[in-house]
């Protein structure tokens, strides 16, 4: 009913935006004010707990960080709030000189003070499935401070936090990792880090600064947060109004420091209004009630007459920050309800076989799914890292489709007894999601035509199945399933955040990959030649070692030693078919005309209101 | 009639009861895993972060003790927070309850003007043109469906024309309400800047609730019509309206006196229980134009399994229906005199 709904909406809007657009005068609408029709709303506006890219725009339009994306570049950093930085030679201390002269827009002025409550707060409140486990990896080598806190205490935990974050000066502030990650500035350019006023945040009964108690605010609910629907930044917008479910009101701080641009935001006005149904965003943006307008792939035809007509601007296609993959489970765990078989007996290990995960890379047509799913706006990754990262490799080959070698591939495997006594396979993915249940599909329809090549019965039987999300994350995590197709997106513009998940012992989806299935593992460096050559006891160690070293590395510049073990694991994940071929997602934007001055940033949330203008 | 009343109203608690513990028994079906998925939409990125959320919300608990949690939260005048709306349920229901009071009521008005005075038109003109007119309006209303009927109207009567604005008030009014230059009494802006003593207000807010309203009460006129159209022709044929043609009365007020009135009888009925539906069937309207009400709030709170606020709709949902009912018997027994309510 909903998708007969929706591609109602689709024809509907398609028909009346060629008959009735004609003749719609070219006039800058509310010229001090930037509306965006967006289709969901904030979660919080709480920096430390949000982390939906929604809450992110709101607050990185009124709070600010320590550094900040320099332009369009997003392993470029300028000051922000820190005036300057430095880095210890061993990588592991970052001091900030803190600015002064900034004001927050309630009136306190920023101190170091401020700064180091900030980080602390978000440490010590670590709401569970938030962004701040982010941080804690590196200030604290744990997954979370409640794991801190069960080794070695309460107050100890605080303590360690209080300690690895301090103001050393009257205007420095330190932030001391556990070992070095080179990367650390990406993750302070999230609005995650943003810089909040310690007196404020106390006066409305957040965290006192203390360590006896810190438990009261630890792991909150989003609305029990004393910072939930209110704020106080530094940054170009204030808060007027967060009306919930219907918009978020902010307005120009004219008190505003400088910033980037140093001068203070051009509109007046932002309000970002929360319209979930695509035909009525359509109309607000046809009658230029909306400057900008959330389009979903399945709709942009119905914006192209717009375009073509010159009552709209679009970019794109342009690189994202998602990656959509399938996962191959190299064993499968016992008792799950979606076990592979080989020659009619369960066999949870069926594609620790390289010939089988090869096959499965061969028989998976990439340019007939990119064309049919995402309207041809996706490019195919050989490896984990997409491209525009450092650690992309363009020169990395993968898996072209050929339905011969995937043959060639299904008959060595198992040393010729699956071809001979077959298989079956359960494909998987979320209920609801069309592009990976056609990608699903297809495989399954090419793995089946391989029975045509035999004689004899049909033996070859694979399953596509698609589970409701909660369940499907829950057997993933425990590594149920076979084959699943999931979607990542980045939360900070560096290799680390796309290995870690893909590769890594507790990655989101290393972990329901059982790479441990996989002994003695060679590993003979081709790029990292200044790695030893050695054999790992499984491939996840193999995995793990790698990860590790290229986070520590403190060379992250393009070419060098860091970049060369990405490579190497780029490769690893090429080689050991630990995926079946990622495909990076191209995105679009569509404005008015009369809008100026936006331009692309992969890591901005969303749309970053200072720098536009209208006219 | 008032301990009728009285034995009605005394029922609400019971079956409001009876509703929510069928409410949190089908939510019962559904795994903690399931539930937690409200909280948490993307794929969890710390190791622990699902089983932690599921211990945060007590989603791991069984559901009838969830259940008695939640009743002596209920006997504290607290409904809980819905998720989706970003506040206490009961805070939820005050807030978007008037949008769609406003958008029914509004609605209401010409549906029972409209859709009254058509089926008797209708009635009256039997097999004759204006008769077929109707009815094929009657037939159009009754199978478009409301989402491409609603389109249609937001794509030319706001796309091209800028006519009627989606949503419930413009910036500008919005700004007011920040300001504190205009008050809102009842929540409802229509009532409140007539209170307010402001016609540009008014004028705006109407403007805004044209077309929800048109849309809405299309399909309900058509319905309407139609029953009204039957009554009336039923009772044009009962032997007292012929009586009273033979008498030579006008003809005016053997429709209007004599005929119409009990041809209202099961009008009425059904006019009540089509203000229950107009609140409750307000979903698709209230999407499309974008407008704040309950409906499209409650969809989507069962869209995201946020049982405390699909609890908390069902609550209102009951009352709604035993004080709509009730109304409903009352009018009927208002308009039959046989009627007797014990």
């Amino acid at each position: 009913m909903k998708a007969v709904w929706r591609w109602g909406a689709l024809a509907l809007s398609l028909v009346l935006v060629l008959g009735v657009t004609s003749g719609l005068a070219q006039q800058v609408k509310n010229p001090d004010t930037y509306i965006e029709a967006v289709i969901g709303d904030l979660e919080t506006l709480d920096p430390a707990w949000h982390y939906d890219t929604a809450s992110a725009t709101a607050i990185f339009n009124i709070y600010e960080t320590l550094v900040f994306y320099d332009g369009e570049a997003i392993d470029k950093f300028v000051p922000m709030l820190a005036e300057s930085w430095t880095v210890s030679p061993d990588g592991s201390t970052y001091t900030f000189k803190i600015r002064k002269g900034v004001k927050f827009h309630q009136g306190g002025d920023l101190t170091p003070e401020d700064v180091a409550y900030s980080f602390q707060r978000a440490l010590l409140q670590d709401r569970s499935g938030g962004p701040i486990h982010m941080i804690i990896e590196h200030v604290l080598d744990v997954a979370s401070i409640d794991e801190l806190a069960k080794k070695v205490g309460d107050a100890q935990a605080c303590q360690q936090v209080l300690n690895a974050i301090r103001v050393t000066g009257p205007d420095t502030v330190e932030i001391k990792l556990a070992s070095p990650f080179g990367p650390f500035l990406q993750i302070l350019a999230g609005s995650w880090t943003s810089i909040i006023d310690k007196e404020w945040a106390i006066a409305r009964g957040d965290w006192d600064g203390k360590c006896d108690n810190w438990r009261k605010w630890w792991d909150p609910k989003a609305e029990d947060s004393k910072l939930f629907d209110v704020a106080n930044g530094t940054g170009p917008y204030k808060l007027v109004k967060w009306d919930k479910g219907k918009e978020l009101i902010l307005e120009r701080n004219d008190a505003y420091w400088g910033g980037l641009a140093k001068r203070p935001a051009i509109i007046k006005n932002y309000i970002r209004k929360v319209v979930p149904e695509w035909g009525t965003r359509l109309a607000m943006f046809e009658a230029g009630d909306a400057d900008s307008i959330d389009v979903p792939r399945p709709f942009v035809a119905a914006m192209e007459p717009l375009v073509k007509a010159g009552k709209a601007r679009m970019h794109g296609p342009l690189p994202g920050s998602v990656m959509q993959s399938a996962f191959i489970n190299f064993k499968v765990k016992e008792g799950s309800a979606y076990m592979p078989k080989l020659g009619g007996a369960d066999k949870p290990d069926l594609l620790l076989d390289l010939n089988l995960r090869r096959a499965l890379n061969y028989c998976f047509d990439t340019a007939t799914y990119i064309k049919e799913s995402w309207l041809g706006e996706a490019k195919p990754i050989n490896g984990v890292i997409i491209e525009g990262r450092l650690g992309y490799n363009p020169e990395q080959k993968g898996y072209e489709f050929s339905l011969a070698k995937c043959e060639e591939e299904l008959k060595a495997a198992w040393g010729g007894k699956l071809w001979s006594d077959g298989m079956r396979l359960v494909l998987t993915f979320n209920q609801g999601n069309i592009a990976r249940r056609f990608a699903a599909e297809m495989l399954e329809r090419n793995l089946e035509e391989m029975n045509k090549k035999r004689a004899g019965r049909p033996i070859f039987s694979v399953d596509v199945l698609d589970l409701p999300w909660p369940t499907y994350l829950k057997a993933m995590d425990a590594g149920e399933l076979a084959v699943f197709w999931v979607g990542w997106l980045e939360d900070y513009a560096h290799p680390h955040n796309w290995v870690h998940p893909y590769m890594f012992r507790t990655g989101s989806f290393a972990i329901g990959q059982n790479f441990d299935a996989l002994k003695d593992v060679e590993f003979k460096p081709v790029y990292a030649t200044f790695l030893e050559a050695k054999k790992y006891p499984t491939l996840q160690d193999l995995f793990d070692d790698l990860v590790v070293k290229a986070k520590k590395e403190p060379d992250q510049k393009k070419g060098g030693r860091a970049e060369k073990i990405y490579f190497e694991l780029n490769r690893l994940a090429v080689e050991y078919a630990i995926n079946i071929q990622n495909i990076q997602l191209q995105v679009r934007r569509y404005e008015q005309v009369w809008v100026k001055g936006w331009f692309y940033n992969p890591a901005y949330p969303g749309t970053y209101v200072y720098w536009l203008s209208k006219g | 009639m008032l301990a009728y009343i009285i034995r009605r109203l005394l029922l609400l608690p019971f079956l409001l009861l009876g509703v929510t513990i069928f409410v949190f028994a089908i939510f019962s079906l559904l795994s903690p895993e399931m539930r937690a998925s409200l909280y948490l939409t993307d794929v969890p990125k710390s190791p622990d972060a699902m089983q932690r959320i599921i211990h945060k919300y007590g989603l791991d608990q069984p559901i009838y003790i969830q259940y008695w949690q939640w009743l002596n939260q209920i006997i504290r005048g607290d409904l809980g927070w819905s998720k989706t709306a970003q506040r206490p349920v009961f805070e939820a229901l005050l807030y978007y309850l008037p949008a769609t009071v406003e958008l029914s009521l509004w609605a209401m008005l010409p549906v029972i003007l409209v859709g009254i005075w058509l089926g008797i038109l209708s009635a009256v003109h039997q097999d004759k043109l204006i008769d077929h007119t109707m009815r094929v309006f009657a037939l159009v209303g009754w199978s478009l469906p409301t989402f491409v009927f609603g389109l249609l109207m937001l794509m030319y009567f706001y796309a091209k024309l800028q006519w009627f604005p989606p949503g419930q008030i413009s910036d500008w009014v919005t700004r007011e309400v920040i300001n504190g230059t205009f008050i809102r009494y009842t929540q409802m802006y229509t009532i409140d800047a007539l209170l307010n003593g402001r016609l540009d207000v008014f004028w705006d807010s109407l403007r805004h609730l044209i077309m929800p309203v048109i849309t809405l009460s299309y399909v309900q006129w058509a319905l309407l019509l139609r029953v009204t159209r039957s009554s009336m022709l039923e009772t044009l044929r009962q032997e007292y309206v012929m009586t009273a043609r033979a008498k030579g009365l006008k003809e005016s007020v053997v429709i209007n006196k004599h005929a119409a009135r009990n041809a209202m009888i099961p009008v009425a009925t059904m006019g009540g229980l089509l203000l229950i539906g107009l609140l409750n069937g307000v979903v698709i309207t209230e999407t499309i134009f974008n407008y704040p009400g309950i409906g499209r709030w409650a969809a989507d709170a069962a869209i995201r399994l946020d049982i405390l606020s699909v609890v908390g709709f069902t609550l209102f949902n009951g009352v709604l229906l035993v004080v709509g009912n009730l109304v409903v018997d009352l009018l009927y027994a208002f308009i039959d005199p046989r009627v007797r309510l014990e």
